[in-house]
């Protein structure tokens, strides 16, 4: 009988793991990025995201909103240098400061995003006279569309040779 | 004695046993709770980032199903210099000198490529707080006002403010304010769309009015 009840508890054990694998592979699955709304977009800092195209597009919107010197290279690594410019970033725009980008600081980001047409927006911060971030869809053949960043020029328009994937859409 | 001691010993086996099926029952209650609460609470939280990506889908499927996102490319939306464009058909570059209120230099202008045409760029140096007026113009790819104002109705969902609708001059016009007065103002032809961003709704209005006397 013992044995019995035993084996009832690892069997249902290991379905626990099973189910709770499933649950959590069924979330991740379900996540969903609105190039639209970057309040919808993966959390960045020591505590969440710290390496990627989120990470690179989040350091892209500090040097448009003037912190370029602090952030230093758009490197795609949350590190020291981009953990301060997040904070100067929050401190200056009212935010609670914690040097993470959650859905708060991505939200006051999206304030200065503007829906310029059906293919593009801009973030746009009066903090930096120099740069601005686009933000654009792309098809990349077989269906799969590309949401893209770029850091682009006020003064020209060009882009200044930086940008890449922050997520694709499959 | 030693009968005793036997049923003592039994009667202690007893209790061992049933304190072990105790044990088991309750740790079998435990699991069995356990993996319920996290499938549940898993399968809520699956089920509302599935209705939250339902929502997007569907913001998606309008969008798409008529402005055909699948065929552009980044060399569709690419940046050319401005020598390149048909100065004629540019409308936002001339506030500075029809000296519009609190416009206090020259802009700053940049152009993009748009299936069908341009998207131009002027950022206007302004004394409203520390605020620059964005203008834009792109190309309505619809080739139809309405179909174009209904998808930018979709661009500003209620959480995210919502819009209003307005006519300026007879032209249609949405204007979106946000938390901290950066406001949009989107302005529509049969050809283009005008955007106009920056603090202030009274004053993006203000420039509006400007703006459709050169559009019409």
């Amino acid at each position: 009988m013992r044995m019995k009840i035993l084996k009832f508890t690892k069997i249902l054990l290991l379905l626990t793991v099973i189910m709770s694998s499933f649950s959590l592979s069924t979330v991740k699955a379900s996540a969903a990025y609105n190039i639209q709304d970057l309040g919808t977009w993966a959390p960045v800092g020591y505590n969440y995201t710290t390496s990627g195209g989120f990470v690179k597009a989040a350091q892209a919107n500090l040097w448009s909103a003037g912190e370029k010197l602090v952030v230093g290279s758009i490197d795609g690594s949350f590190g020291p240098a981009t953990y301060q410019a997040v904070k100067n970033f929050q401190s200056k725009n009212g935010l609670s400061v914690d040097g993470n980008i959650g859905p708060g600081t991505w939200g006051l980001m999206e304030d200065y995003t503007i829906i310029l047409d059906s293919r593009s927006r801009k973030f746009v911060h009066p903090n930096s006279p120099t740069y601005f971030t686009r933000f654009a869809q792309y098809a990349v053949g077989g269906g799969t569309v590309d949401n893209h960043w770029d850091l682009g020029y006020k003064s020209s328009g060009d882009y200044a040779g930086q940008g890449g994937t922050i997520w694709t859409d499959y | 004695m030693p009968v005793k001691v036997e049923q003592s010993g039994l009667i202690i086996k007893k209790e061992e046993s049933l304190l072990n099926r105790k044990t088991l029952f309750k740790c079998c209650l435990t699991v069995g709770i356990l993996s319920s609460t996290i499938f549940v609470g898993s399968h809520i939280q699956a089920t509302s980032n599935e209705q939250k990506q339902n929502v997007v889908k569907t913001e998606q499927q309008v969008k798409g199903a008529v402005t055909k996102l699948e065929n552009v490319t980044r060399e569709d939306l690419a940046p050319i210099p401005m020598e390149k464009v048909d100065k004629s058909k540019v409308k936002i570059t001339n506030f500075e000198s029809k000296k519009v209120n609190h416009i206090v230099g020259k802009p700053v202008v940049n152009a993009e490529k748009r299936p069908g045409g341009y998207a131009i760029t002027a950022y206007y140096p302004t004394d409203i707080g520390k605020g620059e007026l964005v203008v834009f113009q792109s190309v309505n790819e619809y080739g139809d006002v309405d179909l174009l104002v209904e998808e930018a109705k979709t661009w500003y969902p209620v959480e995210k403010g919502g819009y209003n609708e307005i006519s300026i001059d007879g032209l249609q016009a949405i204007v979106h304010e946000n938390e901290i007065n950066y406001n949009t103002l989107h302005i529509f032809t049969e050809n283009e769309i005008f955007t106009l961003a920056g603090q202030n709704t009274e004053y993006l209005l203000e420039v509006a009015q400007t703006l459709v006397k050169d559009i019409k």
